[in-house]
């Protein structure tokens, strides 16, 4: 049993993980300590490759509309995991969506999961947080 | 008494038995055709592959509940952590230290996905003749040409995938690749002297097993490895993918760093 441990402990430091490709790094844009969960209405989907984007008008208690900015998978990643372009999210369409806040503050912020007021159906719409920006521990030694 | 522990005992057997017959009864209503050959008895590769995954099925089934396998989170793939001589492992610290963003697929640069680096999100798509065997990659819509049993050109431009030949060893289709461009920002940066052998062996009708060796004596101490499995995803379509369509991140980022937020502190 401690052998098996042994060999299990020294493979996952052998086999330790390397970056990840992605698009381009998580971290270099977002900030993974900084979740945020908007409802808003849906005001514009870009359909588009490296990535998708969408804007909500989200009102705060004020009353005040604010549009978001989330980016998110490219389309043919979506079209796997349960999305329809022009179907599935639409202007107008009213959703739920977490995610992580853009470095600078402003009221844009990268994907993870929406969900579908009309429907209340839950699609995953990003990767996760820290995809592809060497997570918090060097792939390196300092030399 | 006696009845009861009859009983019991009868009830044991049972279940015992169940999953072992149910499971007969899958395999024997899903026989797994054997592996697939060419007309000159080599393994066939042809078909639709998806990187990085170790589950049998449809797209679909394969990715049912999980999602799809998250980005360098896949559990087929094992890859060394490179060991770069002093001045690589400090160009890689240096981009780390600003979480990456020179990382120049956040260009569209393609760069030689070694079994699924893109945590298993787009297929690949294996067309094979007895001369030459065609890769297509959906992710940034690119492909590679693996001619069989021929050298590398001498007139060799440098290139981002490099340029590959293969030759059969028994059933494993060896590829040697080479002539790349050096990447000399983001976490993977390399040299001209990048030298990659890989292994593609079709193990059984689903899955093809992958190596590769990866060697760069100008950046690294020691060569590294890396294992991971491509599964058949039969009815997947490869879609088109052009990275410049909409490419907003290298201003976003570029913005973002002379702001002075994305560095780590």
């Amino acid at each position: 049993m401690n052998r098996s441990w042994l060999v299990g402990f020294a493979a996952t430091l052998l086999f330790a993980a390397v970056p990840a490709l992605a698009h381009h790094s998580f971290g270099a844009e977002y900030d993974g300590n900084k979740p945020v969960t908007l409802t808003g209405v849906v005001t514009n989907v870009q359909w588009t490759n490296p990535h998708f984007y969408f804007f909500i008008d989200v009102k705060d208690q004020n009353g005040q509309v604010a549009n978001w900015k989330f980016e998110g998978y490219p389309p043919t990643v979506l079209n796997r995991i349960g999305w329809k372009r022009g179907e599935t999210m639409k202007p107008g369409d009213t959703v739920t969506v977490f995610g992580w806040r853009a470095r600078d503050g402003s009221n844009w912020a990268h994907s993870r999961e929406v969900t579908f007021a009309n429907t209340g159906k839950k699609l995953q719409s990003g990767p996760p947080a820290g995809n592809g920006d060497g997570g918090n521990t060097p792939p390196v030694t300092a030399p | 008494m006696k009845t009861h522990i009859l009983v019991w005992s009868a009830a044991a057997v049972v279940a015992l038995l169940t999953p072992t017959f149910a499971s007969a009864q899958t395999k024997a209503a899903k026989p797994t055709p054997p592996v697939p050959r060419t007309a000159d008895g080599k393994p066939d590769l042809s078909g639709v592959w998806q990187p990085g995954s170790d589950r049998v099925g449809t797209w679909e089934e394969a990715n049912q509940g999980v999602g799809v396998p998250e980005p360098g989170q896949t559990r087929a793939r094992r890859a060394e952590r490179p060991s770069y001589q002093s001045w690589a492992a400090a160009k890689v610290l240096e981009s780390f230290n600003n979480r990456a963003f020179d990382n120049p697929v956040a260009r569209c640069i393609p760069q030689l996905d070694l079994g699924g680096t893109e945590g298993s999100l787009y297929p690949w798509q294996f067309v094979q003749t007895p001369q030459l065997i065609v890769v297509l990659i959906e992710s940034r819509h690119v492909f590679r040409l693996i001619p069989l049993n021929a050298k590398h050109p001498d007139d060799l431009d440098p290139s981002y995938l490099g340029d590959a030949v293969g030759h059969w060893e028994g059933d494993t289709l060896v590829v040697d690749v080479t002539g790349f461009k050096e990447i000399m920002s983001g976490l993977n940066i390399h040299t001209d002297a990048l030298h990659v052998i890989e292994r593609f062996t079709r193990v059984d009708y689903n899955t093809i097993n992958y190596e590769a060796k990866v060697e760069d004596p100008k950046a690294l101490t020691k060569p590294w490895t890396v294992h991971s499995k491509l599964m058949l995803r039969p009815g997947t379509r490869l879609q088109e993918y052009v990275c410049e369509e909409n490419n907003q991140d290298p201003v976003q980022m570029d913005r973002l760093i002379k702001d002075g937020v994305v560095t780590r502190k």
